[in-house]
């Protein structure tokens, strides 16, 4: 938005708008400007100067401010949800991982993380509303990809004659440099094409956790809220939901002496709105199935657990999942 | 404040202007300390022009005042007064409301800070839907806006907080039997739906936009008795290099915040983030509300939420505030399932802070009863 092409109140002269267009790139800036600088700047009263003001925040903000009942009644307004595929998954997260926020999937290794990442790439493709391809960004390991056609296999069955592989692009990074140039150049670029609905981030902490030193933790924030700045950014404006896996460090402080907390600190997790938690229990009783039509093995010596640790709209809650050939599943809440 | 709008840009006859220009007059600002005669002599018109011309630049002057809210005198006793009167929006949490003195108070800036998933926006949501609740059960039966800048405001969340709202002053109605029922049935879910008014803001230009908007939007609709912006924090937060122009803007910010609360009488709620704070000799680090220190004055109440560590309950203590002494209490958001449906209803309630949730009020403020 140029201050040339955005036309002031009527009392506003030519003149003045250069004046101001000479200090400002940006009508925007203005706004950053106080009642009083900005009639000292531009030689306005200091009623004209909050007019002005007012005229360009009405300009950023054309739609003003709509009603709670006016959203709900618009779907395009709210958020969509992307479903897990498991009806039980989904009746835990009310529906699905948010659009438009980031939501984490933090958890030790081994806990079925990258499982519940590489389900979310297929069923996004499912959602005909919504949905579309996704975009797999690797910085721990190679991508699985036997894994992927595997469980592409039975995807196939709920929608035929679609190629789910070819709507799944994978990137792997190994530095920071690789990282910021597919953030920040490649992934916007794929985005404004609209067929990306996902964005899979396995796993920001591999980076962020061994490139920097106990004494660099303010330039680590700082790289940190930069980083998740894009990602907001880009969820927003394209509407998709950003799926950042995280890994876990030891909790000190906390109850029990294998509790773990996400990694990354206070820095990340003031970034994150959905944060869901995946971890392996070591237990001896049986994990009975209720939905009989898969077969698994009783008597698993251990079982993974999901848990909602917090999401504005989700109230904390464990649930078993197991993994089998066709994915990720929930067997039910723990109580 | 300086003033100085030019002379040119009043509407003032041209020849009088011509001559007041010949002579230097280019600034408003050097008019006004002279009188009529001086100008007169010194510009060459009449005196009743050089009357005129005053009257116009005085009056502009004025509206630069009001603007600016350099206002009149008010004695101590008209603001006691006033103050007795102030209204507080009720949290529907008991500890909380009188931690706060009975909740969160119009007029008046509330911050409530807390690390994330520590019920900043289950607060902020609450307090948007209980600012509906009529006079008659003791609500100030208002609407709120809602600027969202971090994605929050999630509309399932939303409309169950409504629902249980109006459930519960159904069940306060019919439970005192009272003849005023016909009032309470107004209070629908589309009623406080349609009376939050959202922003979603992406950055902070977006927010400043939204909250220059605000004073207009609060003439035309006087039954806003609320603001909220959750979070504050975030916009600033977020890949913010400049810290001069991070410290400007939020004392831009601070000043039309307090104005909007003072001139409309509404509440504005604010939510900050937490950071780390490591302290320079021992080495030590603890959490501290962001934004730094010049923020840290704004607010007249700020709270901050925690997690006990050893008994993992949510902690609301007062850190600041001109009317009560710190204070510390407990707080849950709780989930209530309503039979055959997978709807949750939750409510915040809390118990005082020493006998820890000894009892619990069941959804219900002590107002309403």
């Amino acid at each position: 938005m140029k201050t040339g092409k955005a036309t002031g109140p009527d009392m506003i002269s030519t003149e003045m708008m250069q004046a101001l267009e000479a200090n400002m790139s940006e009508s925007r800036q203005i706004l950053t400007l106080s009642g009083s600088d900005l009639a000292n700047l531009s030689g306005l009263s200091c009623r004209d100067a909050e007019l002005l003001k007012t005229h360009i925040a009405s300009q950023l903000i054309p739609q003003g401010p709509l009603t709670a009942l006016q959203i709900l009644k618009d779907e395009s307004l709210q958020p969509w949800k992307l479903s897990t595929s498991c009806p039980v998954i989904d009746k835990v997260l009310k529906g699905g991982f948010l659009s438009g926020v980031i939501s984490e999937i933090s958890g030790e290794s081994a806990c079925g993380k990258t499982q519940l990442c590489l389900q979310l790439c297929l069923s996004v493709q499912i959602d005909e509303k919504n949905g579309g391809g996704a975009v797999y960004i690797c910085t721990e390991d190679v991508f699985p990809s036997r894994r992927l056609q595997q469980l592409i296999r039975f995807y196939n069955s709920k929608r035929r004659s679609h190629k789910f592989g070819d709507n799944i692009f994978i990137e792997h990074v190994a530095d920071f440099e690789g990282l910021d140039l597919c953030v920040e150049k490649r992934l916007p670029a794929l985005l404004a094409r609209g067929m990306v609905k996902l964005v899979v981030i396995d796993s920001v902490a591999a980076l962020f956790r061994c490139h920097y030193t106990a004494a660099q933790m303010m330039e680590r924030a700082h790289h940190l809220s930069q980083f998740a700045s894009v990602l907001h950014q880009l969820a927003a404006q394209h509407r998709i939901p950003v799926i950042c896996v995280n890994q876990v460090s030891a909790n000190m402080d906390g109850p029990g002496i294998n509790s773990v907390t996400p990694a990354l600190g206070l820095t990340w997790a003031n970034q994150v709105t959905c944060r869901v938690m995946m971890s392996r229990v070591e237990s001896s009783e049986a994990v009975e199935d209720q939905q009989p039509n898969h077969t698994i093995a009783k008597n698993f010596p251990t079982y993974r657990q999901l848990s909602v640790l917090f999401a504005p709209h989700l109230a904390p809650a464990r649930i078993k999942v197991y993994i089998d050939d066709t994915g990720m599943h929930g067997i039910g809440a723990i109580t | 404040m300086s003033y100085s709008r030019e002379i040119t840009t009043f509407p003032l006859n041209p020849v009088v202007m011509g001559k007041l220009l010949q002579v230097g007059f280019n600034l408003a600002s050097s008019l006004i300390s002279l009188s009529p005669v001086n100008i007169s002599l010194s510009a060459g018109i009449s005196v009743d022009e050089a009357k005129q011309v005053l009257k116009i630049v005085q009056e502009d002057v004025n509206t630069c005042l009001q603007i600016s809210g350099e206002c009149v005198a008010k004695s101590a006793f008209d603001l006691l007064c006033a103050e007795q009167e102030q209204e507080h929006i009720v949290t529907f949490c008991e500890a909380v409301d009188s931690m706060l003195g009975g909740g969160v108070p119009v007029c008046k800036l509330t911050e409530i800070c807390g690390a994330p998933g520590m019920g900043k926006t289950q607060l902020c949501l609450q307090l948007a839907v209980d600012v509906h609740i009529p006079e008659h059960l003791g609500g100030v039966e208002g609407e709120a806006v809602y600027i969202d800048t971090e994605g929050g405001l999630i509309l399932d969340r939303l409309v169950e907080l409504a629902r249980s709202a109006v459930l519960h002053c159904q069940q306060v109605v019919e439970a005192s039997q009272s003849t005023l029922d016909q009032s309470s049935h107004a209070l629908t879910v589309d009623k406080i739906l349609g009376g939050i008014h959202c922003f979603r803001c992406h950055d902070y230009y977006e927010l400043i936009a939204a909250v220059q908007l605000l004073p207009t939007l609060l003439t035309q609709n006087e039954k806003i008795k609320l603001v909220v912006v959750d979070s504050l924090a975030s916009p600033f937060r977020h890949n913010m290099d400049d810290m001069s122009l991070r410290r400007r803007l939020l004392a831009t910010l601070a000043q039309s915040f307090l104005r909007v609360a003072a001139n409309f009488k509404t509440a504005v709620v604010l939510t900050n983030q937490m950071t780390t704070k490591i302290m320079p000799r021992e080495g030590d680090s603890h959490h501290i509300p962001a934004l730094g220190d010049n923020w840290a004055h704004v607010s007249h109440n700020r709270i901050v939420l925690t997690r006990d560590c050893s008994n993992n309950k949510r902690k609301a203590s007062l850190y600041k505030g001109p009317n009560k002494k710190e204070e510390l209490c407990f707080f849950q958001i709780t989930l209530k399932a309503v039979a055959n449906s997978w709807l949750c209803v939750s409510k915040l309630f809390g118990s005082s802070s020493k006998l820890e949730l000894v009892h619990v009020i069941h959804g219900a403020h002590h107002a309403l009863v």
